[in-house]
């Protein structure tokens, strides 16, 4: 952590927290979305709104991003721990 | 639209029931839809006028608006249809322990069922939505709406169905040979591939790739099922209009009125 930031660097968050803090944030933050109770829980949401958009609003552009990001929660944590970019157990 | 309440007819807002139901003359608009949602619309209002007492010849459908509706509802499923065809690999991968799904390849059963469920979302969605269409109809005219929009979605499906199918068995039986996989995997050396990451990956495509064959049967199995449920609401659509007009409570159109 460095002292006194100074004009644009006060937004690079190395400014306020250590690496390997920082690094574990997001490490921490990708493996409670894409895995595990609030994985299920956001995907289980996601599909939800996909059906109500689709069907209910008749939204098929707002559906089909819902179901997007669905598909990125599941998928997502299997294709960024091959690439060995998260540990998400 | 033929079903409006402007125009010369005495139809559209009438309250006339059984036995002194008015004919339907014509409307300012003619029908002629662009897109599914426009054609719901017009579904919808010549329902609410059928069921407002209005009898709608069903040949004032012609044959190129008929087309058009086909037309639409082939449009409207096959490229939704095809995309959720693709996810099934996937969600198959998922259940043969190929394809991680939350990030583990020991999927719990309730996994195994968020990705079927992901992959048959849009077609679920679809059949729903379509269902909900399909019990919008009273008369011939509305009918005729229906059944040709469920027509062409009927068509699209099985098309989909079809090259889905031959695609899968194609990737199957001439893309993944050992021979293009071995191929594959010597390009990747170019890059500096790791020996044991290129045995993994020679490995992972032996085992993944009969989930292609597997996902070709689902596809159609899926495709049949999510086609038959707007024709099941349909059919309780007709029980329900049968019961209405025996009872006398609606008055549909008939030859000779």
């Amino acid at each position: 952590m460095k002292s006194s930031p100074g004009g644009i660097e006060v937004i690079n968050p190395l400014r306020h927290v250590g690496e390997a803090q920082y690094a574990e944030f997001w490490q921490k933050l990708f493996s409670t979305v894409l895995a595990g109770f609030w994985g299920h829980f956001f995907f289980l949401i996601c599909l939800g709104l996909t059906l109500f958009f689709g069907v209910r609003k008749r939204n098929w552009r707002l559906a089909a991003i819902f179901a997007f990001i669905a598909a990125i929660i599941a998928y997502g944590g299997g294709i960024l721990a091959f690439f060995k970019l998260v540990k998400l157990y | 639209m033929a079903g409006g309440n402007s125009g010369n007819g005495k139809a559209g807002g009438s309250n006339s029931k059984a036995g002194g139901g008015d004919i339907f003359q014509g409307g300012d608009r003619t029908v002629h839809p662009l897109g599914i949602l426009e054609a719901i619309g017009f579904i919808e209002e010549a329902y609410a006028d059928e069921s407002g007492g209005a009898e709608i010849d069903p040949r004032r459908l012609t044959t190129p608006v008929r087309w058009e509706f086909m037309e639409i509802g082939f449009r409207s499923s096959f490229v939704s249809g095809l995309t959720a065809a693709l996810l099934s690999p996937l969600a198959i991968g998922v259940l043969e322990k190929n394809v991680p799904i939350f990030g583990t390849t020991n999927p719990s059963v309730f996994d195994e069922a968020c990705g079927l469920l992901l992959a048959m979302i849009f077609s679920m969605g679809y059949s729903i939505f379509l269902a909900g269409v399909a019990t919008k109809y009273l008369g011939g005219y509305t009918r005729a709406m229906v059944t040709n929009l469920l027509f062409g979605v009927s068509v699209s499906s099985a098309l989909k169905a079809l090259i889905v199918f031959l695609a899968f068995h194609m990737l199957y039986f001439f893309v993944l040979t050992d021979a293009n996989v071995i191929g594959f995997i010597q390009f990747l050396y170019k890059f500096n591939l790791q020996y044991d990451a290129a045995v993994s990956i020679f490995l992972w495509i032996k085992n993944f790739k009969s989930v292609f064959l597997t996902s070709a049967y689902f596809v159609v199995l899926t495709s049949a099922f999510f086609v038959a449920v707007p024709y099941a609401a349909m059919f309780w659509a007709h029980l329900r209009n049968k019961k209405l007009i025996d009872a006398g409570v609606v008055n549909v159109f008939k030859e000779g009125n």
